[in-house]
């Protein structure tokens, strides 16, 4: 049995961009469970790689847990930049398998930086980067598809593949709301009745109009991922409602409960996963002409004989 | 880290600073901090997060944060001299640590006072892995590792501040106050909300009474007389 080296690229983005997911909600639940900062050392753990009783004392599961998985996505975005190196000649892939390597190590460093100088700013670029990486991750699983050149996709108008981007970053700018709101919640709360919720709140109803036109738009053929990033974005807004109302009067001394935890690190998921299918809608969107460019750069990349 | 004589001429100042004040002519400010309305019930704190403290304390304890006994007396409120001292006297630190416990995972005392510049020995007295996470609005802040039983470390805060605030980040139901004080002339209440600030220079002062939740208060400027002993109460409005 033969093995196409590009299926197999695309399967290794596909595991990277899943786990960069799980990296998220590792993440997500650190910064729920007030957790950032219960592992006072970086790149060791209370003087060792693994501290003795990690996993019985929940702060520092969650972090130490989370420090784990990092190091595990690292080495498998390793794994995909070397084989995507070694088996993908089209130079999209290879710049963004460059850029996930470049990102990761930063995304790292980030995070320990931000242990080490008690930073909240730093946490906050922190957990805006891990969303960039997972986006990263995402394009890559989608242009390393084996039929990403040849598939067959309705045409699109030029104000429907604008629009695709207006989408992503608005979800951008929601996202970023999304993390002051988190991170600055916890020490100068209540931020409830602020610009950053306000503005949370409208980009929410940004996202859903653009989505929304993109849907139903003459210009655009009702798809799978289109259902799905409607779907994930009423979801998104329920868990925000649920969100509110799990975080408005809890009491940060004492132990977070599983609401207080997980519905807010769903949450963030949840906004993950729809940057990640607006992103996959605007690449299928401007295939055309990522494919043209793939082209005219690849003759110079290459040369002719 | 001092070496050994710093301490002692360390020590010696601070002695000749209280000297300069015999205590025939020192006076005393005496008082009680009190809480106007029902008792609070204290906040129950479990501590499952961590099975070493919840050993520890099965039941959970109540949180410390405002402790308000059922006569009204509130306990950890800092007391200390705002304006009135003479600004051109100095007081060195003393020599003296004070201690903040990690024992049951919980800091004890909950509140505590140190002179600027003298050493706070923050101490683990639990099997358990803690942390120390001072966060100054004034000065650096810092978060350190304390892994191991009876381990100790010292710090020392170089400026005022009433209160810092200290956490184990380990434990989040864990906290404590830490009130810098530039000069010796500060109390902290008991349970029964009592304090006293003794060996006061004559003179006039303004009196302030910070609690963690119930804010801070200034008294009205109050004149303590040689060897004498003035009563200053504080009364914190219910919540």
């Amino acid at each position: 049995m033969v093995t196409d080296p590009r299926r197999t690229v695309h399967n290794t983005a596909r595991i990277a961009a899943a786990a960069a997911f799980s990296l998220i909600l590792a993440g997500g639940l650190v910064t729920s469970r007030h957790a950032g900062l219960s592992v006072p050392d970086w790149p060791l753990a209370f003087g060792q790689l693994n501290p003795p009783r990690w996993w019985q004392i929940e702060s520092v599961r969650t972090e130490h847990g989370h420090r784990i998985l990092a190091f595990l996505v690292a080495l498998w975005t390793a794994f995909l930049g070397w084989r995507v190196y070694r088996f993908e000649d089209r130079p999209l892939a290879r710049r963004l398998a460059a850029a996930g390597a470049v990102l990761v190590l930063l995304q790292a460093l980030l995070g320990g930086l931000r242990v080490l100088r008690l930073s909240i700013d730093l946490a906050m670029v922190h957990g805006l980067v891990g969303q960039m990486f997972f986006a990263l991750l995402i394009a890559l699983a989608v242009v390393t598809a084996p039929d990403w050149e040849t598939r067959k996709q309705p045409p699109t108008t030029a104000r429907h593949r604008w629009i695709t981007i207006g989408l992503v970053l608005v979800v951008i700018t929601q996202l970023t709301m999304g993390i002051f709101i988190r991170h600055l919640g916890a020490d100068a709360r209540p931020l409830a009745g602020t610009w950053l919720y306000y503005g949370h709140i409208a980009t929410a109803g940004v996202v859903l109009s653009i989505a929304l036109d993109l849907h139903r738009g003459e210009d655009t053929a009702a798809t799978a991922s289109g259902n799905l990033l409607l779907a994930a974005i009423a979801a998104q807004i329920m868990l925000g409602i649920a969100a509110f109302l799990v975080t408005e009067h809890m009491a940060y001394d004492l132990e977070t409960t599983m609401l207080e935890a997980w519905i807010p690190t769903l949450h963030v998921g949840c906004g993950a996963a729809i940057l990640g299918l607006s992103l996959t809608g605007c690449l299928h969107a401007w295939r055309e002409a990522l494919i043209a460019g793939r082209s005219s750069t690849s003759t110079l990349t290459r040369g002719t004989p | 880290m001092h070496r050994p004589v710093d301490r002692a001429i360390s020590a010696t100042l601070f002695a000749i600073s209280l000297a300069i004040v015999p205590a025939a002519t020192a006076g005393t400010i005496v008082g009680r901090a009190t809480y106007a309305g029902a008792p609070p019930q204290p906040r129950h704190i479990r501590m499952t997060a961590d099975p070493e403290c919840d050993r520890m304390n099965p039941d959970g304890i109540a949180s410390q944060t405002l402790v308000v006994t059922s006569n009204g007396a509130v306990a950890g409120v800092v007391v200390s001299i705002k304006e009135g001292l003479d600004k051109d006297a100095k007081y060195p630190a003393p020599s003296v640590s004070v201690t903040l416990d990690q024992k049951g995972c919980m800091f004890i005392p909950h509140v505590l006072g140190v002179q600027v510049g003298q050493v706070l020995e923050i101490k683990n007295s639990d099997a358990t892995m803690h942390s120390v996470h001072a966060a100054p609005v004034v000065g650096s802040a810092f978060n350190t590792a304390m892994p191991m039983l009876n381990q100790v470390i010292k710090k020392k805060f170089d400026a005022r501040e009433v209160a810092v605030r200290v956490k184990c980040d380990v434990h989040p139901w864990t906290s404590a106050y830490v009130a810098v004080v530039e000069h010796p002339f500060f109390a902290i209440s008991g349970i029964d909300g009592s304090y006293a600030i003794e060996n006061l220079p004559a003179g006039t002062y303004t009196i302030e009474a910070w609690h963690e939740t119930l804010g801070d208060q200034v008294s009205l400027p109050v004149k303590v007389s040689d060897s004498g002993t003035t009563p200053v109460n504080f009364s914190f409005a219910g919540k």
